[in-house]
């Protein structure tokens, strides 16, 4: 045994070890094939992990890169994620600061939000939901929004995700396309023109009420639209004048196609429209026409009135007996008429394009119408006088009334004048002038010759008076009672002679002439003159109230007062005589009276008294030339005089100087 | 005290008027010799003759040939006769006369009244003043 045992032993030990051999051969294959599959295995997961890890940024990607604008929020509106169009549209970042959507709500919309959130809620999304927001500047958006529900994997909401856009602008465009439309048919209802619209197949398109007015169309516009107008014209023909031709220019117009604007058609009763036919091409394809029929009666009438105007005044102009130039700012002839022509003694050909006062003036008058050339450009008009030298050589006297002329525009273009002739006015004006000279000589001469016809006469009265006293000196005691008597009477008559001649000479030498005017204080002239003439104890003078100044010549004033004031204190018969001075403002003129309690004077005298040498009695110391002078006096400065007088109880004397 | 007596020579173109002076001065009881001249040509032909030399001259304006401003003026171009009194003595009121007059040069201007009376007592004035005066031709 031994030895077999071993062998046995030996055997199996060998047996055992190989079949370990192998399965350690087997196990290190498996390992590595293991191995093997877990390295590819890896590969293929780092492969999935990188494909899993782009798909993700692409989605990041289109998610940020959307042109809306992209906010996820959670239940309570606060917003969890928004892309770049979003923060521009809510003018928000959300790295600043958190966001919740609510706050941003226009107050007036909040309503509207709970109810759009409800239904978000309730079915899981919302759709063109519409809501006014304001943002953090102020802006208030209208924002248009689609949202749907986001749930966890127990579907459990979590919150929202939405696209908002900004329509604000869009909304207002369209509102603005709103308003020009309904502006565009408001215009066309209201327009004072008819118009029709047609489409391509004669179908109405559109129409007004003034149209259905001028064709007599009972209907109301609205209701003609899409009815047919191949029969139109045929309808309405019996509304012109020519109902034929009506008809067959439409039918031309049509088979034309082309515009033909402001063509005239006669009504049958006198009124006359203006017809515009355009027809429509879009993209030069055919697509109907608009007809526009305008009443213009009023309008041709008042044009053939404005024409039959015009005509009239360029009838007046040409014919007219006062000579027109309109020149332009080089004072270069533009056009004359037949009259200036005339005038000028030029051709119209000498005249058109030159210069006016080079043809007409010398140096002189040149300068004075240059002057009142460049007043023209200041925009005066005015007329002034000018010496002209005519084609004929004639020298001639025209008055000009000068305007400068504007264009419709407003700009200056030159001046119009209108040019009278005035040669014969001004050949009177210069005659008068010399009579008014030669007068004034004579009156002087006539003066002189009232002095020393005056002196001539008072010197044989002094010549008189001195031998009537010698003869008394001389027969002293010799004469009787009545020849003594008699030479006082020669005296007297002397005296009323000599004052005669005095009285004539001061009437004639009231005359403006030789006045010297100031500023006098009637006042202290009447208080003056009643100082100085004899007063009777009987009578009282009295100034009622303070005299005014005037202007004149002092002593005519002292002439004037101390004529009327005599006479009121002789021819006063009164126990106690009464005389006041007063006056009064009338109409820019002071009214002065003088009245006494006197004699008073007849009516039928009440004429005469201010004429030359009327003496109402047989005073002898009255000349009858006072009041003439007064009068004269007065009627020198502008006044008149009147007198109101009853016999016996007194007279006033009224008159008027002008007040300074 | 006496009064001196004055040669006076009148011109004057009227007669009665020549007879009012000298009859005044008589009157007066005054001692002035009264010379005549019937006119400007007159007075001028005596004044330069030598003849006549007054202490004052009475002068009338309105005259025949030459008037009483052209005598004027003529007297006060004479180197020696301008030196006389020249008082005018008319009926003329005519204030240019007036203006003239002292314009040329006078001594005086005196209107004649209506009333001889008035006559008389302006001569009176007139000569006492003139014999109270100094005169040239003392």
């Amino acid at each position: 045994m031994q030895s077999n045992e071993i062998e046995i032993l030996k055997r199996s030990v060998e047996r055992e070890r190989a079949a370990r051999k192998q399965a350690e051969r087997i196990l290190e294959s498996k390992s590595a094939e293991l191995f093997q599959r877990t390295t590819e295995l890896k590969v293929a997961n780092d492969k999935l992990e990188q494909l899993v890890s782009r798909q993700t940024s692409e989605l990041q990607g289109v998610f940020e890169n959307i042109v809306d604008a992209y906010v996820v929020m959670d239940l309570e509106g606060n917003v969890l994620k928004m892309n770049n169009p979003a923060e521009e549209l809510l003018e928000h970042s959300l790295v600043q600061e958190p966001l919740n959507l609510n706050s941003m709500v226009h107050p007036e919309d909040a309503e509207k939000v709970s109810h759009y959130f409800a239904v978000l809620v309730q079915d899981g999304s919302i759709t063109d939901a519409e809501i006014r927001i304001k943002t953090v500047s102020g802006h208030i958006k209208l924002v248009h929004i689609n949202a749907s529900m986001i749930f966890d994997k127990a579907d459990k909401p979590i919150g929202a995700q939405g696209i908002v856009r900004d329509i604000t602008l869009a909304r207002r465009e369209h509102e603005k396309l709103m308003e020009s439309e309904s502006r565009l048919s408001k215009l066309i209802a209201n327009l004072d023109s008819g118009v029709l619209l047609e489409d391509e197949n004669r179908n109405i398109a559109l129409t007004n009420q003034q149209f259905c007015d001028l064709f007599k169309i009972p209907a109301p516009p609205e209701a003609l639209i899409g009815q047919n107008c191949e029969n139109a014209a045929e309808q309405s023909k019996h509304l012109f004048k020519d109902p034929k031709s009506f008809v067959l220019s439409i039918d031309e117009l049509l088979a034309n196609r082309k515009t033909v604007l402001g063509e005239e058609l006669v009504m049958d009763e006198g009124r006359i429209l203006e017809r515009d036919y355009i027809p429509i091409f879009i993209d030069e394809v055919y697509k109907g026409h608009l007809w526009t029929y305008r009443d213009i009666t009023l309008k041709r009438k008042y044009r053939k009135s404005i024409d039959a105007q015009r005509q009239k005044y360029s009838g007046i102009i040409a014919n007219m007996n006062l000579g027109l130039l309109e020149v332009d700012n080089d004072d270069v002839v533009q056009m004359v008429n037949q009259r200036f022509i005339e005038m000028s003694g030029y051709s119209e050909a000498d005249l058109l394009g030159k210069k006016a006062s080079d043809l007409l003036l010398d140096k002189n008058e040149k300068e004075k119408i240059w002057k009142k050339n460049s007043e023209r450009s200041k925009g005066t008009a005015d007329s002034y006088e000018i010496q002209v030298i005519t084609g004929n050589g004639e020298q001639r006297y025209w008055l000009i009334s000068g305007a400068p002329n504007y264009n419709i525009n407003g700009e200056l273009i030159g001046s119009i004048g209108i040019h009278l002739d005035i040669t014969e006015l001004k050949e009177l004006e210069l005659q008068k002038e010399s009579l008014v000279k030669k007068l004034a000589k004579s009156n002087k001469e006539l003066e002189e010759y009232a002095h020393v016809v005056s002196h001539d006469l008072k010197s044989p009265l002094r010549s008189l008076y001195a031998l009537t006293s010698w003869l008394r000196e001389e027969n002293e005691g010799e004469f009787s009672k009545e020849s003594l008597s008699y030479l006082e009477l020669i005296e007297q008559t002397l005296e009323k002679m000599e004052k005669l001649i005095s009285n004539v000479l001061l009437y004639s030498s009231v005359t403006s002439e030789d006045d010297k005017v100031s500023r006098v204080n009637l006042d202290e002239i009447v208080r003056q003159l009643i100082s100085l003439i004899h007063v009777p104890d009987h009578i009282e003078v009295s100034i009622k109230k303070k005299l005014p100044k005037v202007i004149a010549d002092e002593t005519r004033m002292q002439q004037l007062f101390q004529n009327l004031l005599s006479n009121a204190i002789r021819y006063n018969d009164k126990e106690k005589g009464v005389v006041e001075i007063d006056y009064q403002i009338q109409k820019g003129m002071y009214q002065f009276c003088v009245r006494d309690n006197g004699i008073g004077i007849k009516e039928a005298y009440l004429d005469k008294i201010f004429g030359m040498f009327q003496r109402l009695d047989n005073d002898e110391s009255s000349t009858g030339i006072g009041l003439s002078i007064v009068k004269r006096i007065i009627e020198l400065y502008g006044g008149t005089i009147w007198v109101e007088s009853e016999p016996t109880k007194g007279t006033t004397f009224y008159f008027t100087l002008p007040k300074p | 005290m006496k009064l001196k007596s004055l040669t006076v020579l009148l011109i004057e173109d009227d007669q009665i008027e020549v007879m009012k002076l000298k009859r005044s001065i008589k009157q007066l009881g005054h001692t002035h010799k009264v010379v005549e001249a019937k006119n400007g040509e007159d007075a001028l032909q005596q004044l330069t003759s030598g003849n006549v030399l007054p202490d004052i001259i009475l002068l009338d304006l309105n005259m025949p040939k030459i008037n009483g401003i052209e005598f004027l003026k003529i007297l006060k171009e004479d180197a020696k006769l301008r030196y006389i009194p020249t008082v005018i003595l008319t009926t003329s009121e005519n204030r240019t006369d007036l203006l003239a007059c002292y314009e040329v040069g006078i001594a005086g201007y005196i209107l004649k009244p209506l009333k001889y009376e008035d006559y008389l007592k302006k001569i009176d004035c007139t000569l006492q003043y003139w014999s109270v005066n100094e005169l040239i031709s003392n």
